[in-house]
């Protein structure tokens, strides 16, 4: 072993170094002081082309705004996070927040999605005066209880999801000799005699996917039916039974639609539905302003845009669909950040923000009252959609409506009931029974 | 002087003084060495436990601790921001809902099946150490499917038996259309793909094991049941299978605490515990109810009833081989 003995001067150097090195940490944090950064969690904004996955970030809308953000506000950062769009999103949120290890701010689905984490998120109210309350549409779908006028406000709708329709195949809808522009069927048998000419020409005539076979036909025929949003409040709160022989009937017509639809639509992915569509493969898929965006690259003007046929022309509803402001931004009350959290969504709801929102093409549509999205729109089906979106006959999201647990239930006992394996009066009673429960009846 | 003629500490001791001059005697001090304070066997008692006691604590924090805050979370109404004590409503909710006898059933589906695998396992191992043509590359072949991610095998197994995967395509290329269906949209057959992943994932795990376990049996033995006019079969069933007792009660009391608390990757890729909740085990369950319903009061009280039935289970198995291993 080699011994050695420090001298005087070699244990001055030694302490000097490390009393530098153990400054150095407080020195970093004094410089991290100065820049606040905010931690955003989207799971609504577009970030990448399912068609084209080599597409830069800087290509689309919302990195662009973060840019623009920081420029404007120097010392913020923000920090993007992509979630999966899809419930799972609520998970990660639920999960982090817990440990308060969440976003400052988040971007996912308004309504009882959201709603149900209301624990975690800061009241806007507050940071919000009534002009800029004024000039934003869609406030009840961050509310309790969907009352516009209450003050427990948790959210900012972040805009529309249009309302949800049939995209088709152009030409394979030409050849069976069906221009769905001047002949569109009325009500459910008309649609059916579609559907059985489309599949005699030789083509699966629906692409569904596993929430679309469910949410934007079924529980959008059940809607109109009920009379809109508080008819199926009415369900979620026990005044209207869902065992009803009016809608076990729509139930029952609804299962038949199998023999017209691709195999296997209450478990497939979206993106597998739109590959039928692009393969031409199936003629019919249905969905918002997503599947504009992710099949017009490639479909061109072939991909056409038609609203989901009524069940009866006795229904309370006509020609209308499901959609509107289904997307909210909020901040976590863990935040420590809050005011330049909500700086950040007051800019994002800007409206120069908004026209460049438009100007993209990418993500929802406007909800605001001073930036007329038409305008701004590239694609025509985006202009329509803008259209449809304003029309009293679009009825809110119903799964955002519905308690979490009730919505939960019917995608579960929507597979039994869509294979067959329950019937249509099952399907509908425990519906009930899950309803009941929640309630405590 | 004591009375064992020991000098105190510090003291002369005479006897080592015998062979030393009058002049050294005078100026050279004589020590004995101190008694100490501490005895060795307590020494190392100390020794060893302060060793452990970092891994205990580590154990302590990362498993006990959630394990005795779960408990105490599954008497409130918790949700993650606040927690009302509720007494025993959780428990009384769980056998009154009715949604805890769904998935129970399912994890049972799975225990049940262990003895297929097992009995695969272990024929398997037994060719591969009987050494038959081909058993170094059916080594390596039957270990790959263990190392895989359950979760990215999942994933794969979805989509291969889609109504348009890999499965039905091949089915309906050899003429098998009749046999082609939408595979994980009915209950039966979804439970057939679910149990056909877990053999194919588990086979490797059991050929390891027994091929340790056969590794450990004199060939003799077998030499001799061969020469004795023993066939396979019979040197599988008589011999080697009561021999390897142990291993197999450690292979079955392995895969059915994994029965009841490691189906959630496969589950949740595969089937999302679809159709309906015909194919949700109990931890899927806990899942839903915590994360997507966040009613973490009702999931701790899941998980403390799930952790009674997986310790009530390997009670009873380890018992059961216990017994039969003395045999």
């Amino acid at each position: 072993m080699i011994t050695r003995k420090l001298s005087r001067r070699d244990t001055l150097k030694i302490g000097g170094v490390a009393a530098g090195a153990a400054l150095l940490p407080t020195g970093f944090a004094a410089n991290a002081q100065d820049e606040v950064t905010l931690t955003f969690w989207s799971g609504t904004y577009t970030f990448q082309d399912p068609t084209d996955k080599t597409k830069d970030k800087s290509e689309f809308y919302i990195y662009q705004a973060i840019d623009r953000f920081q420029v404007a506000n120097p010392g913020i950062k923000v920090e993007l996070e992509n979630l999966a769009q899809d419930p799972t999103m609520f998970v990660k949120y639920r999960t982090a927040s817990v440990a308060s290890n969440g976003p400052d701010i988040a971007s996912m689905w308004s309504g009882t999605y959201f709603l149900s984490l209301k624990d975690f998120i800061e009241p806007i109210a507050t940071y919000f005066t009534p002009e800029e309350k004024a000039r934003i549409l869609g406030w009840e779908a961050v509310v309790e209880n969907f009352d516009p006028n209450s003050p427990d406000i948790y959210g900012v709708p972040s805009g529309s999801d249009g309302t949800v329709c049939f995209f088709y195949n152009k030409e394979l809808m030409a050849e069976v000799g069906v221009d769905p522009a001047t002949n569109w069927p009325t009500d459910f048998e008309g649609f059916v005699s579609l559907l059985e000419q489309i599949k005699t020409a030789g083509t699966t005539p629906l692409g569904l996917e596993s929430y679309g076979y469910l949410w934007h036909i079924l529980m959008y025929w059940i809607a109109q039916t009920v009379g809109g949003s508080a008819g199926i409040g009415e369900l979620g709160n026990g005044t209207r039974k869902f065992n009803d022989p009016v809608l076990v009937d729509i139930v029952a017509k609804w299962q038949g639609l199998t023999a017209y639809s691709a195999e296997g639509a209450e478990s497939m992915q979206i993106s597998d539905s739109e590959q039928l569509l692009l393969n031409n493969e199936s003629v019919l898929t249905t969905g918002g302003i997503w599947i504009a965006n992710d099949t017009r690259p490639v479909m061109g003007d072939n991909l056409g845009m038609i609203k989901i046929p009524n069940f009866s022309t006795d229904a309370p509803i006509q020609n209308g669909g499901i959609g509107g402001p289904g997307h909210a931004l909020f901040v976590s009350n863990y935040s420590e950040h809050k005011a330049e959290a909500v700086a950040f969504i007051k800019f994002l709801m800007s409206p120069e923000e908004q026209v460049f929102k438009a100007q993209s093409g990418q993500s929802t549509l406007l909800n605001v009252t001073d930036v007329d999205g038409t305008q701004y729109y590239v694609d025509e089906l985006l202009k329509t959609q803008q259209t449809w979106s304003n029309e009293p006959s679009t009825i809110f999201w119903p799964d955002n409506t519905l308690p979490a647990d009730l919505t939960t239930e019917i995608n579960a006992q929507g597979q039994l009931v869509w294979t067959g394996q329950i019937s249509a009066e099952e399907f509908l009673s425990a519906l009930d029974a899950k309803r009941d429960e929640l309630l405590g009846a | 002087m004591s009375a064992t003629n020991s000098p105190a500490p510090g003291m002369r001791d005479p006897n080592r003084e015998s062979r030393v001059t009058m002049g050294e005697r005078e100026s050279r001090p004589v020590f004995t060495r101190p008694q100490p304070k501490i005895s060795l066997k307590r020494r190392e008692q100390i020794t060893g436990l302060l060793s452990i006691l970092p891994a205990f604590l580590l154990v302590g924090i990362v498993v006990w601790w959630p394990i005795a805050r779960s408990f105490r979370y599954s008497f409130t109404d918790w949700n993650g921001a606040k927690a009302n004590w509720i007494g025993l409503d959780n428990y009384r909710n769980i056998f009154e809902r009715g949604d805890f006898w769904t998935p129970l059933k399912t994890n049972f589906v799975f225990f049940l099946s262990i003895p297929g695998i097992l009995l695969i396992s272990l024929v398997v191992s037994v060719l591969l150490f009987e050494e038959t043509p081909g058993w170094r590359f059916f080594r390596s072949v039957y270990y790959i499917p263990t190392i895989l991610s359950t979760a990215i095998v999942g994933m794969l197994m979805r989509v291969m038996f889609s109504p348009r995967g890999a499965v039905n395509g091949l089915l309906k290329a050899a003429g098998f259309d009749g046999l082609s269906r939408n595979w994980l949209g009915t209950t039966s057959t979804a439970f057939v793909v679910l149990i056909f992943i877990f053999y194919w994932q588990t086979l490797g795990q059991g050929v390891l094991i027994f091929l340790s376990g056969l590794a450990s049996i004199s060939t003799d033995l077998i030499e001799a049941a061969r020469l004795d006019g023993a066939n396979w079969w019979q040197r599988l069933t008589q011999i080697l299978i009561p021999l390897l007792m142990p291993t197999i009660g450690f292979f079955f009391i392995f895969n059915a605490v994994y029965c009841f608390v490691g189906l959630f990757a496969l589950v949740y890729t595969v089937t999302n515990g679809g159709p309906g909740f015909s194919t949700t085990p109990i931890d899927l369950l806990i899942y839903r109810k915590a994360f997507e319903s966040g009613d973490l009061g009702y999931a701790s009280a899941l998980s403390v009833m799930l952790f009674i039935i997986v310790l009530f289970i390997s009670a009873v198995q380890l018992r059961f081989f216990d017994r039969r291993s003395t045999e």
